[in-house]
């Protein structure tokens, strides 16, 4: 896997925002900050692009913004748990609580990108679906805990799925 | 086999053909306008221009129909797999192989789908690219050296057949009786082996006595094909009545029969009107004693008329075309009314042939049960967020129950493959398209449990 996928600077607890648009400006902008992307601008149109085919509204308080994008140089995941539950991601879904944002480079060979892409969101389906990992990533303070758990799944269904 | 089960295979079969065909109808309109126009015989010759025409049709042609067929049975390497092995076809003939691109395109594609179901899920993790590209080289490599030796050779013999066929029913006297063997033929694509194989020849040496020979008449008359195409455009619906329009002029003015094929193998039934419309046109210039003076190339309207004899001879070439494009229009239009089966819409006719392909597996219905699916795609616009979670939820439930199903999740770009196509109610009219012989379901969001719940009591 690559390291620098999710990094504990990727990792954004109590994170701030009163709608998508303004989640998904915040996290592009901290992507810059880290060096992760020069154009947050060109990957904000990019996701936002994703977002309008299909909400990426995932069920479970979670959205799962993603895109293959010019704007990034190699694959990063971003969480983010918002500070308050104040907004839906789309129409009349349920509050957003967890946000994964993930983001790829474009390859020539797309249907490969996204075969090895997909373990990433098969690692977070599977955490979903327990309640402790849930309650765990709702009330830690420790951005590790939360860097272990998916790093541990994720690695699991690279290995298992690819 | 019973009857029904016979002409549902047959409409299959035909469909299947035609679908291989149908998307690359672009390039045999190129090819038809580089021929009407650049031949030695064309509106504006040009020797320069004119040399696309033989490797178009030797080449070009059959390798985008073998590409196809291959992509129908196994996707994009499906494709690949079809078009090395319509290579294998094409080197060792001397006719243009359609025929043959239809046999063996699908035949590489089902040797690459056969060989990534095996290797599924067993391929070390860093060797998934040269696996699939050796696999891929090797098994195109094989079936293309098969096709070579075997497939190739059945289709010159079955060519060399049909001709031996026509020159005996030509010795026989019986000539209106040439066209139950030559308009099937010419649906096959052998149009331009049994034409220039058998009939110029013939034609040649009676014209070198009298003249003029009427076995320049026989598979160029446009009319049996105008009559299909027209009665598409009056009674069909869906695409292919909206297409026969532009299909219809290209055939019609620009003498590319091969435009008209598709909609014949369509609907195989249909051969009996263009049989009964070549017939006619044949009887028509035996009575009249009507003949051309030389062989019409390409066999439109044209070129029919400035081949046709001095005086009445051009009136009377075209009231064969017109006998020929009424006999077969009126059977083929009431054919087509009553056929209360099959839609016209070529997505119909592909999910048809998804249909007969569960129906030869022993599956056939729609209701769901652990047998007749073996394969579930989840699939969503990029194909690695939204599905791959999908995915991830009923794959665990699918294992949970105990059953032996494939789950995957795929952009829906890329769907080629699955008895079940799971999606988001926004994206399922564009999966649909993408693969109309599955069965589609519409999903809220990806987490949703209970959907996954439901879907699985019901096959279990």
């Amino acid at each position: 896997m690559n390291k620098s996928l999710i990094t504990k600077e990727t990792i954004l607890l109590d994170f701030e925002a009163d709608s998508k648009a303004d989640a998904v400006h915040r996290i592009c902008a901290h992507l810059f900050l880290l060096k992760k992307t020069q154009d947050p601008s060109g990957l904000y149109r990019d996701i936002i692009a994703r977002e309008e085919v299909v909400s990426t509204f995932a069920g479970t308080h979670t959205a799962i913004p993603h895109t293959i994008s010019d704007y990034v140089d190699e694959p990063v995941l971003v969480f983010a748990r918002l500070k308050d539950d104040d907004f839906t991601w789309n129409g009349n879904d349920e509050d957003v609580r967890f946000i994964f944002l993930l983001s790829a480079p474009k390859k020539d060979d797309l249907k490969k990108l996204r075969q090895s892409q997909s373990y990433v969101f098969s690692s977070i389906a599977q955490l979903l679906g327990q309640p402790k990992v849930l309650d765990l990533w709702l009330t830690t303070e420790d951005k590790q805990v939360v860097l272990d758990s998916l790093l541990q799944a994720i690695e699991t269904n690279r290995t298992i799925t690819i | 086999m019973s009857g029904n089960n016979l002409k549902v295979g047959v409409q299959s079969v035909g469909r299947f053909l035609s679908g291989m065909v149908m998307p690359n109808i672009g390039a045999f309109i190129a090819w038809g306008l580089i021929t009407a126009l650049f031949i030695p015989t064309g509106w504006l010759p040009n020797e320069s221009l004119s040399a696309m025409v033989g490797p178009m049709i030797t080449y070009l042609l059959p390798l985008l129909i073998g590409y196809t067929g291959g992509k129908m049975v196994g996707g994009e390497r499906g494709a690949v797999a079809g078009a090395i092995t319509t290579m294998g076809v094409v080197v060792g003939a001397d006719i243009p192989m359609f025929l043959g691109a239809m046999l063996v395109g699908p035949l590489g594609g089902l040797a690459v789908k056969k060989f990534d179901e095996q290797v599924h899920g067993k391929i070390k993790p860093g060797f998934e690219m040269l696996v699939n590209n050796f696999s891929l080289g090797i098994i195109g490599m094989i079936v293309a050296i098969l096709a070579y030796l075997v497939i190739g050779p059945i289709v010159e013999a079955l060519t060399t057949a049909l001709g031996n066929g026509v020159g005996a029913i030509v010795e026989m006297k019986l000539l209106p009786l040439v066209s139950i063997l030559v308009e099937p033929a010419k649906i096959l694509f052998l149009n331009n082996a049994i034409n220039h194989g058998v009939f110029t020849p013939l034609g040649a040496a009676e014209s070198a006595e009298f003249g003029a020979s009427i076995f320049y008449l026989i598979e160029t008359n446009p009319g049996p094909g105008l009559g299909i195409l027209l009665a598409y455009m009056f009674v069909g619906k869906g695409t292919a009545q909206k297409s026969a329009y532009g299909a219809s002029i290209i055939h019609f003015f620009g003498g590319i029969h091969e435009i008209y094929f598709p909609y014949v193998l369509m609907k195989p039934k249909l051969i009996l009107a263009v049989i009964a419309g070549g017939m006619s046109g044949v009887a028509f210039n035996m009575i009249t004693g009507n003949a051309l003076v030389g062989p019409p190339s390409p066999g439109s309207v044209f070129a029919l008329g400035l081949m046709s004899t001095k005086g009445l001879g051009i009136l009377l070439t075209l009231a064969s075309i017109a006998v020929a494009a009424t006999v077969s229009f009126l059977i083929a239009a009431v054919m087509i009314r009553n056929d209360v089966e099959a839609s016209d819409d070529l997505e119909a006719a592909q999910a048809a042939v998804a249909a007969s392909k569960a129906e030869s597996k022993g599956q056939g219905a729609p209701a769901l049960s652990a047998e007749s699916v073996r394969k579930i795609v989840v699939a969503c616009d990029a194909g690695m967020g939204s599905s791959a979670m999908g995915a991830s939820v009923l794959r665990g439930k699918v294992q949970e129950a105990g059953l032996d199903i494939e789950v995957t999740n795929a952009a829906i770009n890329d769907l080629s493959d699955a008895d079940i196509v799971i999606t988001q109610g926004e994206l399922t009219a564009r999966a649909k398209a993408k693969l109309p012989g599955a069965q589609h379901y519409s999903i809220e969001n990806f987490m949703d449990s209970g959907f996954y719940d439901n879907l699985v009591s019901k096959l279990v």
